[in-house]
């Protein structure tokens, strides 16, 4: 026993260490753009700018999080009219928009850049100096591809670099002005628009503002890096901006063709968004949310909307550093942010779990009570026909089905915000809504599982002496399978949670990606995909201790649950 | 690789479970590799299952007469795949995406104005290739940890032992999609370590071949994790599936060590093996008369279970978008972005789940096929 235990601890360091070793070595393993050949005019592209305030409060599920000192605009924007809902609490620096706005026709661009100065209380100079300057970006980098359009058009080429990508080696397609090339990106491949210098390709993807913040993982998401027009994308939209002053680029899940296709069109390309950022008010006109931040000033030990600590000084080190927490590694506070993870991941396994196992347990029990029936039969085969379901394929088949072709229930799972005020039944009440469909997911090809395990047991156990005894005492059938039988299933029934424990994390890593369900699983993916390690190490470390808390606690419990493990191993020690 | 798979269940009058086996797993990498261009590994691997596959060398024997509905199935979706992905391209049609079904493009064109068949094809292949290459490497160093830790028992079965409870204690899929993450730059460091890997397991293997069997599979064992190392650090267009199977089967060796170490516990407290002192075999003719009979039935049960797991776990990891990257594509990989073009263009999502669904549940009841035909008693 303590061999075992001193075994998963030496392995679980080994591979840890490695881990560590691995990335602290190379502090920039996962930003690919460090590896692509950075030209002068990147880095003038990149020279110091004014601080980009604008940053997305936290997003739970696509609900935005009315805090203090966060403004939320409402743009409703019909055919040529334009509508803004406020929520004005204190100054604010839209930078947002005017990026977002350079999508928009030049009449309602100018009306909106009007009215949002209004509302924010900047002035329109801001605004402009922030288009110009997205305007003003240089081409980055060259390949062969870009090399193949120069020869063929004989011009110069503009081209946006797109972080976590590459471009691979084929056009697309070539119009007159505008090229495709085909670029490799993490998320997939999709196609990028390059436009001859001086031409401009025309913007084609706006993209929704989506909770992106939690997406990738970073403290702070701006988008002001966002080149407008050269970003087009056949196939995923994506947008270039700001994680923790890093350029990155997302590929967003979500977002809508500009401009809008005339006609039902419309309603088609927009409808069940509304949970997103985009969505489609009752005139049919589009609805747009930008949340901005206030300016806040770090060091006056106020914890303003913008800062993520505010210790009252402006010292490093001491677990709120100078700039008020962006830029500085705060394991702790990592720590912090996956540990309201777990409580997410919980929500999703726990109750799967019990599903589960209660579903396995009736299931193999009745089916030893029927046993040589048809019944029992068919239960034997449908079980192991589940088993070899792969999780990943019975999970989209479960949001294909019953999430998009039947719209029983959301794609994503939508958790109330921690801060909600909402009543307890309410709360209760949105959180079956929002995970009916994960819970059903995980505990039924779990169930599958176990169930193909425990039938053997129960009917071996059936014909064990002590439910020959019971039966000649004159208890009934279900009585004595259910009570008997079961009493001596149970050791393995706990063993078998405990064995499936790690790959329960895994497939609630899966389970969490394919329904968008913000736990520790989809953490850990978006914080790889982000590359940002630290939250990866804090996200592997938390595993480990979950698996072999649950992993010894289980063989704990199977000792205890079985008095004849007991008796032996009190007779081997004594 | 059809010509090869009809060689293999033609050439003799009856057809041996394993004969089958060997002639998808050839069929498969081989095709593979004609698709993902030359590379060192690849070729080995092929040229070790060609090998394998004419020599029959670890034919089980089996009970079966014929190969199951199963097998045929297996059979026929590889020569889809394997002839298919000959023809297929990479290339996109410029004409435009999202093409609907016509002559040119008999299932219609994806996003980017790939054929759908045509990446259905090359998808197929390339997941068959980390499946069974992840399957055959993690069945190789499970079989040599195995032995080794069997027969030598004391600090070396401890070692092995407590490895394995380390591993199976680990959430696979986390650790996986981080390592799957690491850039390839990053893995070109730790392959420095993979030359004195090398050079020490052929020392080991040079001068234990006459003396030691455990000398010889310790010099396996070291040979193999150097080739992986070697292998993470591969460039080229198929580096992306080097470097899957070697990470699927480094989490995968631990089953086949542990159930191969029981087998070698029975038989070397059995009579046969004090009968084998006696008549003073060595360590090599023990190996191949005793051990290897012995063990080879597990193997090949677990060789199937591995190589259906690896399946599985390639799809998710893919369809995360993690491990390989365009031009190679695979089933779980022409799953992202799934949920967008559901609605649209329903057939190019539906496709790809039906076919990790139906090769998922074949390669299952491949496995439970292949173990019951071993093991007659335990229907």
């Amino acid at each position: 026993m303590l061999l075992r235990v001193l075994g998963v601890v030496v392995t679980w360091v080994v591979v840890l260490g490695g881990l560590f070793v691995l990335l602290a070595q190379l502090p920039d393993a996962f930003d690919i753009a460090r590896s692509q050949p950075v030209t002068s005019s990147t880095v003038r592209a990149r020279a110091p700018q004014p601080p980009a305030l604008v940053r997305f409060d936290h997003w739970w599920g696509g609900a935005p999080l009315a805090r203090d000192g966060v403004r939320r605009l409402r743009f409703v924007v019909d055919d040529d009219a334009l509508a803004i809902d406020d929520i004005p609490v204190g100054p604010a620096v839209p930078l947002t928009v005017t990026t977002w706005m350079q999508t928009l026709p030049p009449a309602l661009q100018s009306r909106l850049r009007r009215e949002t100065a209004r509302f924010a209380g900047v002035d329109d100079e801001q605004l402009a100096f922030a288009v110009r300057r997205a305007a003003e970006l240089d081409p980055v980098t060259s390949t062969t591809a870009l090399q193949l359009l120069q020869r063929q058009w004989r011009a110069d080429v503009t081209f946006s670099c797109l972080h976590g990508c590459r471009i691979a080696d084929d056009v697309v397609r070539l119009d007159d002005d505008i090229g495709y090339v085909q670029v490799a990106h993490a998320q997939g491949p999709f196609v990028i628009s390059v436009a001859r210098r001086g031409t401009r390709a025309p913007p084609t993807s706006v993209v929704s503002w989506a909770p992106l913040h939690t997406q990738l993982g970073c403290a702070s998401v701006t988008s002001d890096a966002l080149v407008d027009g050269l970003l087009t994308s056949t196939a995923t939209p994506v947008v270039l901006l700001q994680c923790d002053g890093r350029p990155h680029v997302v590929v967003v899940e979500d977002a809508v063709r500009w401009p809008p296709p005339r006609g039902p069109g419309v309603v088609d390309a927009l409808a069940g968004r509304d949970r997103r950022g985009w969505g489609r008010s009752s005139s049919g006109a589009l609805v747009a949310d930008v949340l901005w931040g206030v300016d806040a000033i770090c060091g006056d030990g106020q914890r303003d909307a913008l800062e993520q600590c505010d210790d009252g000084n402006l010292v490093d080190g001491d677990g709120c550093d100078a700039s008020c927490g962006t830029a500085h590694v705060d394991v702790g506070k990592r720590w912090a942010t996956s540990s309201s993870r777990v409580v997410s991941t919980l929500t999703l396994m726990l109750p799967s779990l019990l599903l589960a196992l209660a579903l396995a347990f009736g299931t193999a029990g009745w089916s030893a009570l029927r046993r040589n029936q048809r019944s029992s039969r068919a239960i034997d085969q449908l079980s192991s026909t589940m088993a070899a379901v792969p999780s990943l394929v019975w999970a989209l088949m479960l949001l294909f089905g019953v999430g998009v072709g039947l719209g029983w229930a959301p794609t994503q799972a939508t958790l109330p915000s921690p801060t909600s005020t909402a009543s307890t039944t309410t709360l209760v009440g949105q959180r079956l809504a929002g995970l009916w469909l994960p819970w059903l997911c995980l505990s039924s090809l779990a169930a599958a599982r176990y169930t193909r395990l425990l039938r053997p047991a129960f009917l071996d156990a059936a014909q064990t002496l002590p439910c020959v005894a019971a039966r000649a005492r004159g208890a009934s059938d279900v009585r004595v399978v259910f009570v008997h039988a079961g009493r001596q299933v149970l050791p393995l029934f706990a063993a078998l949670t405990v064995v499936a424990l790690p790959q329960w994390l895994g497939g609630a890593l899966l389970v969490e990606t394919v329904f968008a369900v913000p736990g520790l699983g989809r953490l850990l993916y978006d914080a790889v995909l982000a590359g940002d390690h630290h939250v990866v190490m804090v996200v592997v470390l938390l595993l480990v201790v979950v698996t072999t808390v649950c992993t010894e606690g289980g063989r704990l419990a199977s000792t205890a649950l079985d008095p004849r493990l007991r008796a032996s191993s009190t007779g081997t020690t004594s | 690789m059809t010509p090869l798979l009809w060689l293999l269940t033609h050439g003799r009058a009856r057809w041996t479970t394993s004969q089958l086996g060997v002639a998808i797993a050839a069929s498969v990498v081989g095709g593979g590799l004609l698709q993902l261009g030359g590379d060192v590994v690849g070729s080995a691997m092929l040229v070790l299952l060609l090998v394998l596959g004419v020599l029959r060398l670890g034919t089980p024997r089996t009970t079966s007469s014929s190969p199951s509905a199963a097998m045929w199935a297996m059979a026929v979706v590889v020569d889809l795949v394997g002839v298919g992905g000959l023809w297929a391209s990479w290339m996109p049609d410029v004409q435009g995406s999202w093409l609907p079904p016509s002559w040119p493009h008999l299932l219609g064109t994806d996003a980017v104005g790939h054929d759908v068949l045509q990446q259905l094809m090359r998808a197929g292949r390339v997941s068959l290739v980390v499946a069974v290459g992840a399957g055959f490497f993690s069945a190789c160093l499970g079989c040599a940890a195995g032995v080794v830790a069997g027969l030598r028992g004391g600090a070396v079965d401890a070692v092995v032992m407590r490895l394995s409870d380390g591993v199976m204690s680990l959430p696979l899929l986390p650790l996986l999609l981080v390592l799957a993450a690491v850039p390839p730059e990053a893995w070109q460091s730790l392959s420095t370590w993979s030359w004195p890997l090398l050079v020490l397991s052929a020392g080991l293997l040079a001068t234990s071949l006459k003396r030691s069997a455990a000398g010889v599979l310790v010099g396996v064992g070291l040979l193999l994790t150097g080739v992986a190392l070697a292998a993470l650090s591969t460039t080229g267009s198929s580096a992306d599936v080097v470097r899957l199977v070697v990470l699927l089967s480094a989490f995968a060796w631990v089953r086949t060590a542990r159930l191969v170490r029981t087998q070698v516990q029975q038989l070397v407290h059995s009579e046969w093996w004090q009968a084998s002192r006696a008549l003073g075999a060595d360590d090599r003719q023990r190996l191949r008369t005793l051990v290897w009979p012995h063990v080879q039935d597990v193997v090949w049960a677990s060789f199937a279970l591995d190589v259906a797991g690896a399946f599985v776990a390639e799809a998710a990891l893919s369809y995360l978008g993690l491990g390989l990257s365009p031009p190679t594509t695979s089933w779980g990989r022409m799953l992202l972005g799934a949920l967008q073009t559901l609605q649209q263009h329903p057939h190019v999502v539906v496709l790809p789940v039906l076919c990790v669904l139906g090769v998922s549940w074949l390669l299952h009841r491949l496995a439970e096929d292949i173990r019951t035909s071993l093991d007659p008693g335990s229907i």
